[in-house]
């Protein structure tokens, strides 16, 4: 007769503790870092050219409301079994859901296809044409979740991750003041200027994005963590978490170190690659190119997965990337169809790209206010989440961090 | 008799009324372009009452047939007035520009934010003003044409100002102009035709109550049914319907109804209490407070909570979905259920309101095994749990798609015999996942992966692993 027993203890005491949580690894830091796509270096890179080392704190706040937010993402996965769309339609009903799906699938698609200009940037600036190193990536992605099994594609994506180290290097070439650095990293100060302002506000919304929660959520589904795991994975959330704050300083204070003492300024991630190179040498900026496409290629991918997951979960389709695609038809058709079709909008000659991809920021705001407000509402409901429901200080911190979040929206909506 | 508001009908004649109503104050927008910003506050709100009445007009003609009790004039006015009202509120920043430009970002966010929530919610206001007294979900209208609005603006902002570029010829601004009213309209008409088919639903139930006839009837619109005591005091809506698995797995009868009361609380009170009401609704047949106080048992499956739009798991054909509907069949002696629907057609369905001619086809609660946790427990619980009569390799089947912590519950449930057959024929790191035992080594977990693969009775196909 078969038991139900507990796992069988090997290896040493170091190995048996450690293990697990690399086991888990994978939702937190995968979601964590695909927020530092090329809109958030852009707004990093405008946040240390035009304001120095003085808003670095901002970048701890969003931190914390990355922490809080996707921690909740992760929980409400593992504790349900369903991601977060599926999660709604099963707690608010069909017309809540379809509303939220709709919402996400267009703010998607218009991430996506920012993603893919910022490959297209990217490799421009190393000289490579648009209409090679898009149809290249969109093919490169498509065919790692179509082809790999769960585990090759989330290796592929974290060793894609490790490409933002190439900030770490850039910010380094551009010999900072470290001490100013760290001073305008924990001592908040601020005059309320309409420009301070909006990029305030545009920092804490860059760092948390609809897709990152929904993708948190349906991937550790997917990975099927079970409640066990929690603690490993409240580990995993919290290091991406800190991991994109602290490449978002790197590509702060390389920024504030060169192009706002000679008083440059950009409007994109692209710009400040090119401009970097003349001020902290070719290194820096040749970091800087690599740094935006390795950004954009990883979130390139998770975004049409993320979409993915968010489509199968409102039908209750199979999404699994261990499935055969004809286990999973619709999982693997929508990834694909969302990637083709952001992919091929870059390649049109003449398409207005910048009011498209400002419409899909607002989108994306306007979006993150529902989804939050939804997600703090479940975390609480006993009747989704058992014993598991979120505790009255960290409730606390989930409505400040909300109230927080919306204030930012607003301010970047007017 | 009354027909049920077509949500596709809707979507036409209220897109082509918009569209139409639309062209008025677009006219007037390019005929009024030079004209000093105080005289368009003037012109924009008149040319937005020909848009109002335009698309009230077109929306009476919809919902005539399906709601006889609303006043169409009333409704065609309230329409019109509150459209030049919108325009008026639409026109206000841009005319003010100057005024407000110099104020803290503060200030312009929060009025900004009531500005934008007064025009949202204009049109849909006057209107529930202008409803038969007493018409329930007036409020959800005022919230579903709001959004409506909010998607029609959207669509439009993302259509046609990114397409208008200096100097294109005026037939070309003229089309994009009408490309981009045309996805406004649609997108509008779209959200709002799905509030308009649960306001008419509504309307409807309260007039007939008849969603508790004797008959087959799908849950989705047996919630939100009044309930009236005995001397007529509306005392909540139908939430919930429990039903007793202990009394039959496959069709299990349903024992309590769940009540939602105005002020919040949920009460539950026994089936056999209610009876459907001759003035619509459904009546308490004792008066308040003398209802039997009854609690449902432990094998107790709340349809709304368990089991509507909740995952659930098939051993055959193998799979997971979703339940669309449950249909529920009301006799003389009482109700039980008769199984899940699990069509996409029936989220159709319940998109559009439209009643089907003949009763969905639908499995019997047995065939399928919910993900939900109440769900899973109550199956569990049941007499003569469904999961555990499956033969082995439908219970691997089930095993393998479940949560590890439900899939761990059955096992320890399940007879001897089949266990370990249905635990042989998992896949190695399934096994190892569902019982906890001789999975590969540790080191090898990272690299090797362990997450949902397939029982070996039924091999990949393809070749992927």
């Amino acid at each position: 007769m078969t038991e139900v027993v507990a796992p069988r203890r090997s290896g040493s005491r170091s190995t048996r503790r450690y293990l697990p949580l690399l086991a888990v690894l994978g939702p937190g830091l995968l979601a964590g870092l695909s927020d530092d796509d090329p809109a958030g270096i852009t707004t990093y890179s405008v946040l240390g050219a035009d304001h120095g080392y003085g808003l670095l704190w901002v970048l701890l706040l969003s931190t914390v409301a990355l922490i809080v937010f996707h921690d909740l993402g992760a929980r409400l996965g593992v504790v349900t079994g369903q991601g977060l769309i599926g999660l709604i339609r099963h707690r608010y009903g069909l017309g809540v859901a379809s509303g939220a799906l709709l919402a996400l699938v267009i703010a998607n698609l218009g991430t996506a296809t920012a993603e893919f200009a910022g490959i297209a940037a990217g490799g421009e600036l190393l000289g490579i044409s648009r209409y090679l190193a898009v149809p290249v990536a969109a093919a490169a992605v498509s065919t790692l979740v179509l082809a790999g099994s769960f585990h090759r594609v989330e290796h592929v994506l974290m060793a894609l991750a490790s490409v933002f180290l190439a900030y770490v290097a850039a910010a380094v070439l551009a010999h900072p003041d470290w001490s100013a650095a760290f001073n305008g990293l924990v001592t908040p100060r601020m005059s309320f200027g309409h420009e301070e302002t909006l990029i305030v506000a545009a920092t804490v919304g860059t760092t948390l994005a609809p897709w990152g929660l929904s993708f948190i959520q349906s991937y550790a589904v997917d990975k099927k963590l079970t409640v066990k795991d929690l603690g490993y994975e409240r580990t995993d959330v919290v290091m991406g978490a800190l991991l994109t704050g602290i490449i978002g300083f790197f590509v702060v204070v390389a920024c504030a170190a060169t192009l706002h003492e000679t008083h440059t300024s950009i409007v994109s991630a692209g710009d400040a690659a090119a401009a970097l190179a003349p001020v902290a040498g070719d290194l820096a900026g040749l970091c800087f190119a690599v740094g935006l496409i390795g950004a954009a290629l990883l979130a390139a991918a998770i975004l049409p997965l993320s979409t993915a997951y968010s489509i199968c979960d409102f039908t209750g389709s199979e999404a699994a990337l261990d499935c055969t695609f004809s286990e999973a038809r619709l999982f693997y058709l929508s990834n694909v169809v969302i990637t083709t079709v952001a992919a091929s909008v870059v390649l049109i000659p003449a398409v207005p790209l910048v009011p498209l991809l400002v419409s899909t920021q607002m989108l994306n705001a306007v979006l993150l206010i529902p989804l939050l407000v939804l997600m703090t509402r479940l975390s609480r409901d006993t009747s989704i989440v058992g014993d598991h429901a979120v505790s009255r200080p960290l409730a606390a911190v989930q409505a400040l961090v909300v109230v927080a979040v919306v204030a930012c929206v607003v301010l970047l909506l007017v | 008799m009354q027909h049920p508001l077509s949500w596709r009908r809707w979507l036409v004649v209220v897109a082509v009324g918009e569209l139409v109503g639309f062209a008025v104050p677009a006219a007037a927008g390019m005929l009024a372009s030079e004209l000093v910003a105080s005289a368009q506050l003037v012109v924009m709100p008149v040319a937005g009452l020909f848009e109002g009445a335009a698309l009230g007009y077109a929306q009476v003609v919809v919902l005539r047939r399906s709601w006889p009790t609303l006043r169409g004039d009333a409704w065609v006015r309230a329409t019109s007035l509150a459209a030049a009202v919108a325009w008026f509120l639409g026109m206000l920043p841009s005319t003010t520009h100057d005024w407000w430009a110099t104020w803290p970002a503060a200030w312009v966010a929060v009025t900004a934010t009531i500005l934008g929530t007064a025009l949202l919610a204009t049109i849909g206001t006057a209107q529930a003003l202008a409803m038969p007294p007493g018409t329930p979900g007036r409020l959800a209208w005022v919230g579903w044409t709001a959004l409506g609005w909010c998607a029609g603006l959207t669509a439009f902002s993302l259509v046609a100002p990114p397409l208008w570029q200096p100097g294109q010829a005026a037939w070309l601004l003229v089309l994009i102009g009408v490309a981009g009213g045309l996805v406004m309209a649609l997108a509008m008409a779209a959200v709002t035709g799905v509030g308009a088919v649960r306001l008419v639903e509504r309307a409807s139930r309260t007039d007939a109550g008849r969603s508790f006839m004797p008959g087959p009837h799908l849950l989705s619109a047996m919630l939100g049914t009044p309930v009236y005591d005995a001397s007529d005091d509306e005392l909540g809506r139908v939430r919930d319907l429990v039903a007793d698995l202990a009394t039959d797995t496959d069709h299990p009868a349903i024992t309590h109804v769940v009540i939602g009361t105005g002020d919040g609380r949920r009460a539950v009170l026994p089936y056999g209490e209610l009876k459907p009401r001759s003035g619509g609704g459904l009546g308490l047949e004792r008066g308040p407070g003398k209802a039997p106080v009854s609690t449902p048992g432990r094998p107790a499956l709340f349809l709304r909570r368990d089991v509507l739009d909740a995952p659930v798991v098939l051993a055959a054909p193998p799979g997971r979905t979703r339940v669309s509907d449950v249909i529920v069949e009301i006799g003389t002696a009482g109700a039980r259920v008769i199984g899940v629907d699990l069509t996409p057609s029936g989220i159709a369905r319940r998109f559009t309101g439209r009643t089907p001619t003949a009763p969905p086809r639908a499995l019997p609660l047995s065939q399928v095994h919910l993900v939900s946790a109440h769900g899973h427990a109550a199956q569990l619980a049941a007499p003569d749990p469904a999961v555990l009569e499956l033969p082995a390799d439908g219970m691997a089947e089930v095993l393998t798609r479940l949560p590890v912590a439900h899939a761990r519950e059955i096992l320890r449930a399940a007879d001897g015999r089949v266990r370990e057959d249905a635990v042989r024929l998992l896949h190695p790191r399934v096994r190892a996942r569902v019982t906890g035992t001789a999975g590969p080594p540790r080191r090898m977990r990272r690299l090797s992966g362990w997450r949902l693969h397939r029982p070996g009775t039924h091999p990949p196909v393809g070749g992927r692993r």
